[in-house]
């Protein structure tokens, strides 16, 4: 009797396991719990991606999810998009100043946050590319970050046991093209949106306000920085010289457009969750914040096409900052720091051995 | 009355098939040549101007937004999906360009080297065949620029021994060349439009009857000294500077008309 209860109660834990199983591995469980519709946040302006020429699914989010966190993209399998982009991070390479790549290789910049790409109206420190589908073409193809032909990323894609079908839940057809590689990681980028920070919670008045120091630096910030770093998304995409001692040939902007006004110019970076990118600038030459007030204040080099906004009316170059504004800044800029974004369930490493994900 | 429509019925019947005239296939066959010779990939027999001798490794470039141009200048334009052609020498097939021409006479031959803007700034989902960016970055092949968003319209590499060797002893040159104008601000603008006029005693007959092949040649040389002089000894790598702008101009000369060959159906 006892012998029959183990037996039955053997049996009905191994049914419970098998549905599990069976529920964590249908087509429903990989689309997942993603949202319906594209993750719109009130305050924010429509996205500049155009959601017409690749509609938002779920599954297409959750193949760019597949696809960004699996190291068939470069070379010899090591480095996927989230090697160098963490999520704990906001995306960025947190503590490497420039990111090794395949087979160790260093680049010449440093990783940028991924955050709201969905508005921005280019990519790069450079903004050599403009379009967020033609983004990933970049670091796939780059010998010092994946190191691998997108024909032949195609060609692994379209030769695994398991993408083929993922590319059916997600757009109609097993049919795998660069186009819709693109297409899934650009879907999934877009929906890496930080809109939920306290800044963001006291500007939709959700019943918190700042402190008196952080409204302190919410000033200051609208006097001082905002020109370029404006909200909400805390940088107007433009390309501005900063300053920035020249240690390198790096050109910036003039990179791509040859033109000489563009010497020096880099993108200006969002300071949404700020306290996570350290390093700071184009090559990382900062290691905390500290560092980039002090560049502000009193390191700005009259370079060429030095942005007007850092020259004073004395002739002097950088912005005063006092330690009190400095503290008050800090403070302020602690606010645009999003755990909501970083600790998102949906946008976090997957596990791609495949039997984990068959369905 | 009934006169006037046994009169007038063949006459309109004529005037519709007119309107649509058939369309006849012209085959545009490009050779490529390094001044009087046939361009052979790594061979070493060539000379230049100056007397240095030259190989070329790679030679291949977009053909694109082709029109037919009638002896009273009437335009047609092949529509633009099917205009679109990746020239590589290394590839025989792609030497020979297909075009659905509607038949009649025409005087010359108008394309563009490279890809237009348009068509440089579309979807990824609208760039597919020789436009799908992801293409032939295996071999070493690709036309496309992932860093700087855009099209390569036009790649000669080879080497002479004018060049000074680089740090791994080689004597190497690399024209990359491409720029349609920048996305959102202005870029080096390397588009060229070639025109290829026929002989006017020798037009181009389109008809059903007949496969025309339209022999056109492109000449290495005039890479290197169309319109400006590229010396090779200093000016070895050219890429994305104003010194590309001028490789675009001189290999906008390097195209030329050779004959038309008919053959029966």
């Amino acid at each position: 009797m006892k012998k029959m209860r183990v037996i039955y109660g053997c049996a009905v834990l191994m049914l419970i396991w098998l549905l599990s199983g069976f529920l964590r591995h249908s087509p429903s469980s990989f689309a997942g719990s993603y949202a319906d519709s594209f993750p719109q946040p009130a305050h924010f302006p429509r996205p500049v991606y155009d959601l017409s020429k690749n509609q938002y699914n779920k599954t297409k989010v959750a193949l760019g999810r597949r696809l960004f966190y699996d190291g068939t993209l470069s070379k010899n399998g090591t480095v996927s998009c989230g090697t160098c982009h963490i999520q704990a991070s906001a995306f960025s390479h947190h503590g490497h100043r420039l990111s090794h790549g395949i087979f160790d290789s260093l680049g010449t910049r440093n990783a940028p946050a991924l955050q709201n790409l969905a508005w921005a109206t280019s990519f790069m420190w450079d903004g050599g590319v403009n379009d967020l589908d033609l983004q990933p073409l970049v670091p796939i193809s780059s010998h010092v970050e994946m190191g691998e032909s997108v024909e032949a990323v195609v060609n692994k894609i379209k030769q695994d046991a398991y993408y083929p079908t993922y590319f059916y839940a997600a757009f109609g057809n097993r049919e795998i093209t660069t186009a819709r590689v693109m297409q899934a990681l650009s879907m999934f980028m877009s929906t890496m949106v930080s809109a939920n920070s306290k800044y963001d919670q006291v500007i939709r008045k959700e019943g918190i306000a700042f402190t008196p120091e952080e409204s302190t630096g919410y000033t200051l910030f609208k006097n001082k920085c905002a020109p370029c770093h404006s909200e909400p998304f805390f940088t107007d995409f433009s390309f501005r010289n900063n300053g920035l001692y020249p240690y390198s040939q790096d050109f910036g902007r003039m990179g791509v457009t040859s033109q000489p006004a563009d010497k020096y110019r880099f993108k200006v970076p969002s300071l949404r969750n700020i306290f996570l990118t350290a390093p700071y600038m184009h090559d990382g030459r900062f290691k905390d914040i500290d560092q980039v007030l002090e560049h502000y204040a009193a390191g700005v080099q009259l370079t060429d096409n030095i942005d007007p906004l850092l020259l004073q009316s004395s002739g002097r170059t950088g912005l005063p900052l006092s330690n009190t504004d400095r503290s008050a800044l800090k403070a302020f800029l602690h606010t645009l720091t999003d755990t909501s974004f970083t600790n998102n369930p949906k946008l976090g490493e997957v596990n791609i051995c495949p039997q984990c994900i068959r369905y | 009355m009934r006169l006037t429509t046994r009169k007038f019925l063949p006459l309109l019947l004529t005037g519709l098939l007119a309107g649509a005239a058939s369309t006849a296939q012209v085959l545009l066959r490009l050779d490529h040549r390094v001044g009087k010779q046939p361009l052979v990939l790594d061979s070493i027999g060539y000379r230049m101007p100056a007397g240095d001798s030259l190989t070329i490794s790679l030679l291949q470039y977009y053909i694109s937004n082709i029109e037919l141009i009638r002896a009273n200048g009437e335009r047609y334009v092949i529509p633009k999906k099917e205009s679109f052609f990746l020239v590589k020498e290394q590839a025989d097939s792609t030497k020979t360009i297909a075009l659905p021409v509607p038949e009649g006479t025409y005087s010359a031959i108008s394309f563009l080297v490279g890809v237009d803007s348009v068509t440089s700034t579309l979807g990824i989902g609208e760039r597919k065949g020789v436009l799908d960016p992801g293409r032939d970055m295996a071999a070493g092949e690709s036309m496309y620029w992932t860093w700087n968003s855009g099209y390569i319209f036009f790649k000669l590499e080879g080497a002479s021994p004018a060049i000074p060797a680089d740090a791994t002893g080689f004597r190497q040159f690399e024209f990359h060349i491409g720029g349609y104008g920048g996305y959102n601000s202005p870029t080096i603008n390397n588009i060229r439009r070639v025109t290829v006029r026929l002989p006017a005693k020798e037009p181009l007959q389109v008809s059903a009857a007949k496969k025309a092949i339209v022999h056109l040649q492109f000449d290495v040389l005039q890479v290197l000294n169309a319109v400006w002089t590229i010396d090779l000894k200093t000016q070895h790598h050219i890429m994305l500077t104003p010194a590309s702008s001028r490789v675009a101009d001189n290999y906008a000369r390097g195209f030329a008309y050779r004959n038309v060959e008919y053959q029966n159906k």
